[in-house]
């Protein structure tokens, strides 16, 4: 999310008239964020994979109908959000055998466990609910509002899921480093 | 460790994560069937165009086949007499018939509206077969009819000059001593009516024609 809201509004609006520099130049920008954000809903490389590429597909069916002025991230990762849920729901059998192989879930994401520890102890001890709005403020460079707005929930309720998630995490973090030691 | 350096270690891990470049796959996807040099938004008025012509037409066909159907299933609403033709031959009972005439001059039915009587039904006949049917003449007839169209002039018109052929036709082979005829739309006939009523409700003259108006009251207005 390096772009600001009106950098991304004014890319759209290009990609409205035909400029497929400007898809570039959104994807470019956003595709970090939304892969992580992806992935935290279905918890699978293939399928986030798949996701994105589907999301993007659908931003340039339905792009006509974006308005100037609205919120680009959130219009963008509104699509993410349904799209996953929707095909999470159509895959349920299948995400539900993969969910039984937790190394294999989360083997793909990162690189190895061991560049990544705070993400793979984000994986371990957060919920969906948590890990989503962690990676939305965090990854996505959201704002707690725009969150509470995206997952239709009280801005309290999200303020307090992300505090408890950062102290869960900082506890996890710390209780593995004193088993180490 | 800080809340702080947790974010900032999350965003740097973020950061080394290998994510999928799809960038080539969504580009060589086809966009709405867009031709070359339209752009979205323009494909997109397109193509609302078209669903609205669609529904449009959609709409145009299920309110044409709705009064077909209703058209079918109660048709006696869109057939009914469109002309009438009553007789009176040497004075006796008055007949009247009811007619529908279709475009070519075709009786599609007609009906004997005496009640209390078995409805005599002729179809797919010319007008003319048919009058011939229900008046058989003989000598010295004395035959008034009216003819009564409340749809089209051209209905009582045909009526008129099929009965007046009829008669004709009898006057050569026998003598008939008085034919009168007279032909209008309802209104019309109920203010030509009207006008040849006096104030106590008899008839002004006693014509033929005026007998026959005389009978049309008795029949129409009791």
């Amino acid at each position: 999310m390096g772009l600001s809201k009106e950098e991304l509004d004014s890319l759209m609006l290009r990609l409205q008239r035909g400029d497929e520099k400007a898809f570039e130049d959104i994807y470019n920008d956003t595709k970090r964020g939304l892969f992580a954000f992806i992935f935290t809903i279905c918890k699978n490389h293939e399928t986030a994979e798949d996701m994105m590429q589907i999301t993007y597909i659908k931003l340039r069916k339905t792009i006509a109908s974006y308005k100037a002025g609205a919120n680009a991230y959130a219009w963008l990762y509104t699509i993410a959000k349904n799209t996953t849920l929707n095909e999470i729901t159509k895959r349920k059998r299948e995400v539900a055998t993969d969910m039984e192989d937790g190394n294999a879930k989360y083997g793909y994401y990162t690189m190895e466990d061991t560049d990544t520890p705070i993400m793979t102890m984000m994986n371990k001890v957060l919920g969906d609910e948590e890990r989503q709005i962690v990676t939305l403020h965090v990854l996505s460079g959201f704002k707690h509002r725009e969150i509470a707005e995206m997952l239709d929930k009280p801005l309290g309720t999200v303020l307090w899921a992300y505090n408890n998630a950062l102290s869960k995490l900082k506890k996890a973090i710390e209780k593995e480093n004193r088993d180490e030691n | 460790m800080k809340i702080k350096d947790i974010e900032k270690c999350l965003k740097k891990e973020n950061d080394k994560v290998i994510v999928p470049d799809v960038l080539d796959t969504v580009k060589a996807t086809p966009i709405n069937r867009l031709l070359t040099g339209e752009t979205p938004v323009q494909a997109f008025k397109k193509q609302l165009a078209m669903q609205l012509l669609i529904i449009t037409v959609g709409i145009v066909i299920v309110a044409f086949v709705a009064f077909a159907a209703l058209a079918f299933v109660n048709p006696k609403d869109t057939i009914g007499p469109d002309a009438y033709c009553s007789f009176n031959i040497s004075g006796s009972e008055s007949l009247r018939y009811g007619m529908v005439i279709g475009a070519d001059g075709t009786v599609k039915l007609l009906v004997k509206e005496t009640t209390g009587e078995a409805l005599e039904q002729y179809t797919g006949y010319e007008l003319k077969s048919c009058i011939e049917s229900i008046y058989t003449p003989s000598s010295m007839d004395k035959v008034s009819f009216y003819v009564m169209c409340s749809k089209s002039d051209l209905g009582s018109y045909w009526c008129r000059e099929a009965v007046n052929d009829v008669l004709s036709m009898c006057i050569n082979g026998k003598e008939i001593s008085q034919v009168t005829s007279f032909q209008g739309k309802e209104n019309e006939l109920i203010t030509y009516i009207n006008s040849k009523v006096d104030e106590s409700g008899k008839v002004s003259a006693a014509t033929d024609a005026d007998s026959i108006i005389a009978l049309y009251l008795k029949l129409v207005r009791g």
